[in-house]
């Protein structure tokens, strides 16, 4: 469980995070999904204590980071794949950390092996791939068997392979009842791993909800073939002031898009006044799109 | 690079059963510590240089020393103990003027590094509360400087030695031992002040800037200032880490003119203690990078 109250971070001028409410909790996965430069990072930084917020609190299980016992234990973090000296082997790495808290070896060589390291563990990660280096700083999350896993763009830089694994990962952790909280600014990534997404842009939460309330809660619209779309265009219309139609692209045969109306409706009165229907399919808005919606405006480099 | 296979059972915790349950301690963090500064290989090569530089000047030293002696005359077995202390000393401690340089950047880069590459953020995620972090870098980097400058003293009484096997007689004399403390001492509160200066910058190569500066740069622009006739000049120029040096590295004799002996530690202790306050309390209300 992560909790932020009026979180709020000022980096000089800048304003990074802006009186942020959230609650993260465990048995889940949640996304952090935004823009560049949205206080993706800049949240948590703030979580694991590395920077101060300029107002408001974000507490872990009840606790504030930098109070714990055992923060390895608490919290796994991987916040830039950079974060290791390119002069120490990956093992060097992983045991100068697991040392603050008198972690096992052994639990060194698991979290290598758990994250297909072994072949490399003991090269110098200067070498390192963008995807091994990923590797590494997830093996360093995973160091104390953390009950709160946060991970920064993860998948960032992984092969198709490594990312399917860090979806099944992630969603392992989250049945075990962990809380698992990774960022991304793709949303089709969100869409496939996330159960809940936080959209953040300019540092505001622009929306907090499950993935499934978020794809939906965009207008629903249907797609309707017919021979007698003309027909049944009219017999909408004259229904219903709001619903919105939108001829078919001229390949895909005489039909429309219509906006405003349930699918049911459309079949109802399509059988009432005995049109004939070669397609009615409901489309879903797709994650993409609420995304856009939500976020415009929210954009801090927009191209153009 | 190989292909992870997804296995659940491996996420599980291996300390189930174990009854061991990873805690942060101090004394955790400071073998953490340990494992940082030995596993870089830069920090294992320049170690291994100031060794080697050290040994070289001790016997360049030797050998000037030696021929020296050739030239006044006297037999060794004739000469006046404080001649023969001198020799010592002069061998042994004379490499620390130019090791206090190595040993300066060695501080700087204890924690330099740790921001050049952005390893201090898992650091800091690893011991949020910070002052262990800092103590636990300061005690290993004083260990390994101190047992290294203090080897490189006694290989360098060892090296007068070779060249003066008459010196034995005054190895254990207050002088030689009180200058070859003071020497290691003097090279341990440079790393400090390194140390410090770099935990403020945050830089390695602003780190290093100031600790040339400090040791090589300042003593000749005092040089030169004393041609002028300002009275501070000689002051100021009696209290930088070289001169220190140079005193702490002659023992406790005499010093006409001079800080003494326990001023200089003193002096240089306030050296190394200011820049690693002041970067001590920049690194508690700083954020990580």
């Amino acid at each position: 469980m992560i909790e932020a109250r009026g979180l709020t971070k000022h980096y000089g001028q800048k304003t990074a995070v802006d009186n942020v409410n959230f609650t993260i909790k465990p048995g889940q996965v949640t996304g952090f999904l935004g823009p560049n430069g949205a206080g993706k990072s800049t949240s948590m930084r703030l979580m694991v204590g590395l920077d101060r917020p300029s107002a408001g609190t974000v507490t872990v299980n009840g606790q504030r980071y930098s109070e714990m016992n055992a923060p390895l234990s608490e919290v796994g973090v991987l916040l830039d794949a950079k974060g290791v000296h390119p002069g120490r082997t990956a093992r060097s790495h992983l045991r100068a950390l697991a040392a603050t808290h008198r972690i096992p070896e052994r639990r060194v060589n698991e979290v290598i092996e758990l994250t297909g390291l072994g072949a490399v563990a003991n090269k110098r990660v200067g070498g390192f791939s963008l995807g091994m280096g990923q590797r590494l700083g997830i093996a360093t999350a995973l160091l104390g068997d953390p009950k709160v896993i946060i991970l920064d763009e993860p998948v960032n830089g992984l092969d198709p392979d490594g990312v399917l694994w860090v979806r099944q990962l992630l969603r392992h952790f989250a049945s075990e009842g962990r809380t698992v909280l990774l960022s991304s600014h793709l949303m089709s990534e969100m869409a496939q791993t996330a159960d809940h997404v936080i959209v953040l842009g300019r540092g505001r939460v622009v929306a907090d909800a499950p993935i499934s309330d978020l794809i939906s809660g965009g207008v629903t619209k249907v797609r309707v073939r017919s021979p007698q779309a003309a027909q049944l265009a009219s017999v909408v219309m004259g229904g219903d002031e709001s619903v919105d139609l939108q001829p078919l692209e001229s390949g895909d045969g005489e039909g429309f898009t219509a906006t405003g109306i349930e699918v049911q409706r459309l079949g109802e009165i399509a059988a009432a006044n005995g049109i004939v229907l070669h397609e009615l399919t409901p489309i879903a808005t797709s994650l993409e799109d609420a995304y856009l919606a939500l976020t415009r405006g929210e954009v801090e480099y927009a191209a153009g | 690079m190989t292909t992870a296979t997804y296995t659940p059972q491996a996420t599980r915790s291996s300390y189930a059963g174990t009854g061991m349950t990873p805690r942060l301690s101090f004394a955790g963090v400071l073998a953490s510590e340990r494992i940082k500064l030995t596993s870089l290989r830069s920090f294992r090569i320049t170690l291994l240089l100031t060794v080697l530089g050290g040994l070289g000047m001790s016997v360049l030293s030797a050998l000037a020393f030696s021929s020296q002696y050739e030239y006044m005359g006297v037999p060794a077995s004739q000469m006046p103990a404080e001649t023969l202390q001198n020799h010592l000393l002069g061998v042994a401690t004379f490499p620390a003027v130019f090791l206090a340089l190595i040993f300066g950047v060695l501080g700087v880069f204890a924690i330099s590094s740790e921001y050049s590459s952005g390893m201090i953020l898992s650091s800091l995620a690893a011991v949020p509360a910070r002052t262990p972090l800092y103590l636990a870098k300061i005690v290993v980097l004083a260990c390994i400087s101190g047992i290294t400058a203090l080897a490189l003293m006694i290989a360098g009484l060892g090296i007068a030695l070779v060249f003066l096997p008459e010196s034995a007689a005054e190895l254990t004399s207050s002088v030689v031992i009180s200058g070859v403390l003071g020497s290691s001492a003097y090279l341990v509160l440079l790393a400090l002040l390194g140390f410090g200066v770099a935990a403020m910058l945050r830089s390695t190569a602003g780190g290093i800037s100031v600790v040339v500066g400090i040791t090589f740069v300042l003593p000749v622009v005092m040089q030169f200032l004393t041609l002028t006739s300002w009275e501070w000049v000689p002051t100021v120029s009696n209290y930088l880490p070289m001169t220190l040096g140079s005193i702490l590295g002659s023992g406790i004799v005499e010093t006409q003119g001079l800080p003494n002996y326990w001023v200089s530690l003193l002096a240089m202790a306030i050296w190394a203690v200011v820049p690693t306050v002041i970067g001590y309390l920049l690194l508690k209300s700083r954020d990580a990078k």
